[in-house]
């Protein structure tokens, strides 16, 4: 089976071509990925069993426990990180729109 | 800032495989909120679920899932159990687990299933719904199970939200059935916080939830398609497991025999789209007409279409001929033909005389006979079933005003005063139909690679246009088949099939 390793990007540190390139390699992308609180840092999933180009090399390497530990921080928490998510206006905008019978 | 632009993830379906997700960043997607008014449906309108049994709105819903959790993720669960309370990862979560809105006294009931720390050595499946979190625990029922999670064995978790059928405050139902490995579960309250909160005593969560039809508005919005509803993970908590033949119904309530039978000894019923010894939850599965309820005085001459299972349509027309309900020279489901065309007599004189009359009519000799089954569950309400299962039965089956010879017209003040939700002449109406979604195909679309829910819908601009609010969310329904995705989960070749 795959093994995995995680690395953290810095966004603004790279250019977009850059973040292509990243994600290209890892496993989940940068839509879905999980993210700090202001949004600065991703998560990325990099496979083990494929080669990655240079630009990995600076970026530090987690194992499964160590990424747990430091995404266990307070700049990692309390993060709703879906962007598929729908947000709480939608929900408030479909709330005022009930009608009294209804809910 | 760098704006990401939604993308979607090509993957294959189930098959023989599960799904890793690494309990970091790894869920899947069911996929909703999608932003599509072509793909709308009430199907998961969660309030339905959680209402009291014998409401017309109640609609009962249930889950599958096979999972295998490492032990490292149990020994974490318990670990944090015993340090913070908590202790506490998901297998899916409906987004409305996590919402508030409109103060202390709305909440959205989201449909939860969970793993969770009872006690300091053990972990059990707990199912409930309303929020989950340490804020709001009022405003949540969460139950566990009594079998304890076995590190690195597959196991099949069955849920069934069944309806309430006892708010009150201290003999409070929530209404859940929980199967592990096809064993029936007690359940036992939870609280996350680690202690007796005391949200079993503050229910019902809403009078909107227990009584009252849905609200269009609601109904009709896109993001109750599965609207954040993702499996294992919520919000910032993944859940380290494997994850195979996951299903869904929608207005199925799974039983101890369903629940036998796709557990199958362990070896994972290979195909639950149709039925297979005690497994009934198939798309065989017989459609019932609930809760028509009559008051009043239908509109003389009025007519209703009845479409059963294979197709057959026949008129059924109300004749008024006052109190004695006795319309001259014809019987009740005798044949009439006259110079509009021909129908099938229903006499009445009153709501009680016209739904024992309308009974009497669809089994009478030009009626429908043995096809629709007519019962009645009070005297001015029918029930009718189909006696012709099958998927293009009821995707089929429907009953509409008509006017006779001129086609369907809803438009019609004389069918619609006799059928209408709202006119108080006729009440209830049509409910939808028992489907399944089952996220390991067949798949819907065979050139499509990733994991899709095989979905059932009814095709309501042509069967049941305009006539009652559940059918109102159905507009333009197609099949739902909108493709789960898999966020950075993997594929393996491990399967339930080991306990044999």
């Amino acid at each position: 089976m795959t093994k995995f390793e995680y690395i953290i990007i810095t966004i603004g540190n790279y250019t977009q071509a850059q973040l292509n390139e990243f994600e290209s390699h890892c496993s989940n992308l940068f839509d879905y990925a999980r993210y700090n609180k202001d949004k600065t840092k991703y998560l990325l999933k990099l496979p083990l069993n494929k080669p990655t180009p240079e630009s990995f090399t600076p970026l530090t390497r987690y194992n499964s426990n160590e990424i747990l530990t430091l995404l266990s921080s307070n700049e990692w928490q309390s993060v709703d990180s879906s962007s598929s998510d729908v947000s709480i206006a939608d929900i408030d905008a479909a709330d005022a729109a009930r009608t009294p019978d209804g809910e | 800032m760098r704006v990401f632009a939604p993308r979607s993830r090509r993957t294959p379906s189930f098959s023989g495989r599960s799904v890793l997700l690494d309990g970091v960043s790894d869920y899947i997607d069911l996929q909703g909120g999608t932003i599509d008014t072509s793909i709308r449906s009430s199907v998961f309108w969660r309030p339905s679920r959680n209402r009291v049994k014998t409401s017309p709105f109640f609609r009962p819903a249930s889950w599958m899932f096979w999972i295998k959790v490492p032990a490292a993720e149990l020994t974490a669960i318990k670990l944090e159990r015993t340090n913070t309370g908590e202790g506490i990862r998901p297998i899916i979560k409906e987004q409305g687990a996590d919402f508030t809105s409109g103060g202390d006294g709305y909440t959205w009931p989201g449909n939860h299933i969970w793993l969770v720390g009872a006690g300091t050595d053990q972990v059990r499946v707990a199912a409930g719904w309303g929020r989950q979190g340490n804020a709001t625990v009022a405003k949540r029922i969460l139950r566990y199970g009594s079998t304890n999670v076995q590190a690195d064995t597959w196991m099949q978790i069955c849920v069934a939200w069944t309806g309430t059928t006892d708010q009150d405050t201290v003999n409070y139902d929530p209404g859940i059935n929980m199967w592990i490995n096809s064993y029936a579960q007690t359940m036992t309250a939870f609280y996350p916080d680690g202690t007796d909160s005391g949200e079993l005593t503050t229910f019902p969560l809403n009078s909107g939830y227990t009584s009252g039809p849905p609200a269009t508005t609601i109904e009709a919005s896109n993001f109750n398609i599965f609207a954040g509803c993702n499996i294992g993970r919520n919000l910032n908590n993944h859940t380290n497991m494997y994850i195979s033949e996951c299903a869904f119904w929608e207005n199925y309530e799974l039983t101890n025999d369903d629940v036998t039978a796709l557990y199958n000894s362990g070896d994972a019923l290979a195909d639950i789209t149709t039925n297979s010894g005690n497994y009934t939850g198939g798309d065989d599965i017989a459609a019932t007409i609930n809760n028509l309820t009559f008051s009043g005085n239908p509109y003389n001459n009025g007519i209703f279409r009845v479409t059963d299972a294979a197709g057959t349509a026949k008129d059924y027309r109300f004749y008024s001929d006052g109190a004695t309900g006795t319309p001259s020279g014809y019987a009740n489901g005798e044949s009439v033909t006259d110079s509009s065309g021909t129908s099938v007599a229903v006499h009445f004189n009153g709501a009680n005389g016209t739904s024992a009359n309308f009974a009497a009519a669809l089994t009478g000799s030009a009626g429908h006979g043995g096809t629709i089954i007519p019962s009645h569950p009070t005297s001015a309400s029918i029930r009718l079933t189909q006696q012709t299962a099958g998927p293009t039965g009821n995707v089929k089956w429907g009953i509409r005003p008509y006017v006779l010879g001129s086609g369907q017209d809803e438009t019609n003040s004389s069918a619609t005063t006799i059928f209408s939700r709202f006119s108080g002449s006729f009440t209830g109406g049509t409910q939808p139909l028992a489907q399944w979604w089952k996220f390991n195909g067949p798949a819907t679309d065979a050139t499509d690679n990733r994991l899709q829910a095989s979905g059932k819908a009814v095709d309501s601009s042509t069967e049941f246009p305009n006539t009652s609010y559940w059918q109102y969310a159905w507009t333009s329904a197609s099949l739902n088949t909108e493709p789960a995705l898999i966020m950075g989960g993997t594929w393996t070749t491990d399967f339930p099939t080991e306990l044999i």
